[in-house]
């Protein structure tokens, strides 16, 4: 039987980078003009057929107030992916990045996969996108322009991030045991009994 | 929605939003056009097919305005009523009022009932009338290339693969894989897979892919899964599930009874794990002993879009059995935090829409039906009815902030930026809580994280997003910014209207209001079977009929039934139920003033009251139950003795 992979992924960046714009671009992209109009921009599913396997993206926003900051860890625990969002025009939002892949390594599990895209590549850059792309070479995450005006780049985007997730899992389920996958916690609360007094029997 | 034939081949699939009339009311669902049915989803996820109409010789009757049909409907009592209740639905947008309902008739199986947006009703008409048509066609071809030795492996003609092409598409219904080959096929950018069709349909002969296409149609899913009662009549729906069910409802008893929750000492998380890996094997034993003892439930085996429901199925009876057990355990392991919330929530009880970073073009939204909804909270029991309750106060949030965006006259790329995005929607939850001081808000968030489809990590879906976003609106309020910002604000004393107010919502947590009532006490008397007469019981109906479903525990069931949050229970999750109860149908109105609490109880919607007698009594001689009420620990990764033991009886 064919399953349907269910891969989470969550948004993260500053406000006003262009996350929702991003993700609206993508999925309403093949939506055809008379579809019904998506009513939210927090939650969005997009299916993909990758190489045969259906894959069901479903992309999460996450909050991107300042005051909200602390709540990260609640959306992107479980998460699949991470694509990281940022502001070619605005080096701040690229800065910030850099303490969201330091946090993600510290809360997020250990095998999320993260993208970071640089929005708004239709305007001129303020960020060096060598340095960014080292960047993101460097932390094992791909590195894409992007623009959700020009509809520059995000397909691929989350192409590669649906291609890798894929690529993870398939890897995890070869090279791990079956019988090792679950997770099982043993607690042992009480001591063992202290082993009877010996009695001489001479 | 638009109907894309190309070439008369290919059926692009049509889809959106209608309501649905499900004889009581209407229910807002997705639905999917393919060649020859038609499928209903709760969501645009299409995560779970609520229904399946086949479409082919279907009839579809009235295309005409919402106002004419009115009229129309007003001819007969039934109409009438269904018109009422249509009117009088709550979660209606003022754009619906201007729909049109058709009427689908398929040749087998019951009509349906859609509500269309007037502008739509006419694309809807003709995709699904083409709909009904590609059927036909498919199965006209699937006989004209049907070879005379029966296989259809051999290598055919171009112009034969082509038509083979269209056959593999419009058959793809028969079976999933073929399904979604079928989707990949006519995505309009199919950008992963380079094979053309042809190849494609070359490649699946090769593997021998279409000689397995079966001849007939696979069995439509089962639907109304998604409340307890739904889920418990699936359950009963064969006298084959008794023998597991009785076996299953005795698991319930002995958890409830002896199992222990842990010391409050131990890890929140590991205590938690060790109730969720119990249960999911209560629930596993259960569903295997349901696959082993009824045939029926053989398709489960080979679809497992039907292994799923079952699995929800069982998850949800046990689990809404359990419920009283685990979510006081969630209560006393969240009462401080619980304190501390509520305290916080009174703070803001006048707090503006402001302070919680509700956007000022949302600000004249009124919360409404939504902060009804959002009180019926701790009414469900199961996880999945609270969650759909979640998504439904989201909805009604969503639905006025539609209303507020229409109004607005800017251009699309403006309108986009009014979209709600999870601030938003974050926000509109905290000022939720704090209008509905709704109680154990961090046990319903845990509760419902870690009990809703515990046989996989689920979270992923749109469910697991409401969820989430509900337990973050919580960490907030305990949050040190939180605490800094009522700081900053002048708090207006409470006013006697306000504490009235308040106790009205608290309340609410007790009080069954119609929409919720029928549910509850359904579900209240699917725990513990135990047949009466179980040696004539010959199908489905007579099962009903026969067999009488009761209860064993006597407080637990009482206070889940009228629905009184069970204080002792909540202290001491532990302790063995008191053996008699009777349960009572009807709809339950509570009302608690000043710790005091008086029970009406409303017979309109159920006519005479039908009193059910607990039969069920633990034998206390029986050494096989005895030996297992010693208390048993609960510890992640192993099974109580009470899980794995065989069936009694």
């Amino acid at each position: 039987m064919m399953r349907t992979v269910p891969i989470k992924v969550v948004l993260l960046g500053d406000g006003r980078v262009g996350k929702t714009s991003l993700v609206l671009r993508y999925v309403n992209a093949t939506f055809s003009e008379q579809q019904t109009p998506t009513i939210q921009a927090s939650y969005l599913t997009k299916r993909l057929n990758f190489n045969g396997a259906m894959v069901t993206l479903a992309i999460w926003d996450t909050a991107g107030q300042e005051r909200f900051h602390a709540l990260g860890p609640i959306y992107y625990r479980d998460a699949d992916a991470a694509l990281l969002v940022y502001d070619i025009t605005d080096k701040d939002s690229f800065d910030r990045v850099k303490s969201w892949v330091k946090e993600l390594r510290k809360m997020a599990p250990k095998d999320i996969i993260l993208a970071i895209a640089g929005n708004k590549c239709d305007m001129n850059s303020q960020v060096d996108l060598k340095d960014s792309e080292r960047y993101a070479a460097s932390i094992g995450s791909s590195h894409f322009n992007t623009s959700a005006k020009s509809n520059i780049g995000i397909e691929e985007t989350f192409l590669d991030i649906a291609r890798r997730v894929l690529e993870q899992k398939k890897a995890l389920a070869e090279n791990v045991p079956a019988s090792t996958q679950r997770k099982t916690m043993v607690i042992i609360d009480e001591p063992p009994p202290p082993p009877p007094p010996s009695k001489c029997c001479s | 929605m638009a109907l894309n034939v190309r070439e008369g081949k290919i059926f692009e699939e049509i889809k959106g939003f209608v309501h649905i009339w499900n004889q009581k009311r209407w229910k807002h669902r997705f639905i999917v056009l393919y060649p020859g049915k038609l499928e209903v989803f709760l969501s645009e996820e299409k995560a779970k097919v609520q229904k399946t109409v086949h479409l082919r010789g279907c009839s579809i009757h009235g295309a005409g305005s919402a106002e004419s049909e009115s009229s129309l409907l007003e001819k007969s009592s039934s109409g009438l009523q269904l018109w009422n209740k249509f009117w009088k639905s709550s979660s209606f947008d003022d754009k619906i009022h201007e729909g049109t309902i058709l009427t689908i008739e398929p040749v087998k199986g019951k009509k349906i009932v859609v509500l269309v947006p007037k502008e739509e009703a006419i694309n809807w008409t003709a995709a699904i009338e083409k709909a009904a048509s590609l059927e036909g066609a498919a199965q006209h071809d699937a006989k004209a290339l049907k070879l005379p030795d029966g296989s259809s492996s051999k290598r055919k003609t171009p112009s034969d693969r082509s038509s083979l092409g269209i056959l593999a598409k419009n058959n793809l219904q028969l079976k999933r894989p073929w399904n979604l080959m079928w989707e990949a096929a006519t995505a309009k950018d199919n950008f992963a897979t380079n094979l053309t069709s042809s190849e494609k349909v070359e490649a699946f002969e090769d593997k021998g892919y279409l000689a397995a296409l079966p001849s007939t149609q696979l069995e439509a899913l089962w639907y109304d899964l998604e409340t307890s009662q739904g889920c418990t009549d699936f359950l009963k729906s064969s006298c084959l599930n008794a023998q597991a069910l009785a076996h299953a409802s005795l698991m319930i008893d002995y958890f409830k009874g002896c199992y222990q929750m842990g010391d409050s000492s131990l890890p929140d998380e590991l205590r938690l794990e060790a109730w969720r890996g119990t249960l999911r094997r209560l629930i596993k034993t259960l569903v295997d002993h349901l696959l082993e003892s009824n045939p029926a439930l053989e398709s489960c085996k080979i679809h497992e879009e039907r292994m799923e429901q079952l699995w929800l199925a069982c998850e949800v009876w046990v689990i809404g059995g359990v419920h009283d057990k685990i979510m006081g355990a969630c209560k006393q392991m969240f009462s401080m935090k619980e304190k501390e919330l509520d305290q916080m929530l009174a703070k803001l009880d006048k707090a503006t829409p402001s302070l919680f970073g509700v956007r000022l073009e949302f600000q004249e939204l009124v919360l409404g039906d939504a902060l009804q909804q959002f009180r019926m909270i701790n009414v469900f029991h199961t996880p999945l009815e609270k969650a759909l309750c979640l998504r439904e106060t989201v909805n009604l949030i969503l639905a006025g902030i539609r209303r507020v965006t229409r109004s607005c006259s800017g251009a699309l790329p403006e309108k986009d930026g009014l979209l709600p995005c999870t601030d938003d929607l974050l926000s509109f939850m905290l000022l939720l809580m704090a209008r509905a001081r709704v109680k154990y808000l961090q046990a319903n968030a845990c509760y419902m994280q870690k009990f809703l489809l515990v046989q996989e990590d689920c979270q992923k879906g749109e469910l697991g997003y409401h969820i989430t976003n509900f337990a973050a609106a919580c960490e907030y309020l305990l949050s040190a910014e939180m605490q800094k910002i009522v700081a900053d604000v002048v708090v207006a004393p409470t006013s006697t209207s306000c504490r009235t107010e308040s106790l009205e919502a608290n309340a609410c947590e007790g009080s069954i209001h119609a929409k919720a009532g029928p549910t509850m006490f359904t579900f209240g008397t699917s725990h513990s079977f135990k047949a009466r007469d179980g040696s004539h019981c010959e199908n489905g109906d007579s099962w009903q009929k026969l067999h009488h479903f009761s209860t064993s525990s006597g407080p637990t069931h009482c206070n889940r039934l009228t629905n009184v949050p069970d204080e002792r229970s909540t202290e001491n999750p532990c302790q063995t139920n008191s053996p008699c109860s009777e349960l009572l149908h009807g709809n339950v109105h509570l009302r608690r003033v000043k710790g005091q609490e008086s029970l009406s109880l409303g017979m309109d919607d159920v006519g005479s009251p039908k009193w059910i007698r607990d039969n069920y009594r633990v034998n206390k001689e029986d050494k096989k139950m005895s030996s297992h009420r010693r208390p048993v620990l609960a510890l992640p990764g192993s099974s109580p003795e009470f899980i794995m033991s065989p069936a009694y009886g």
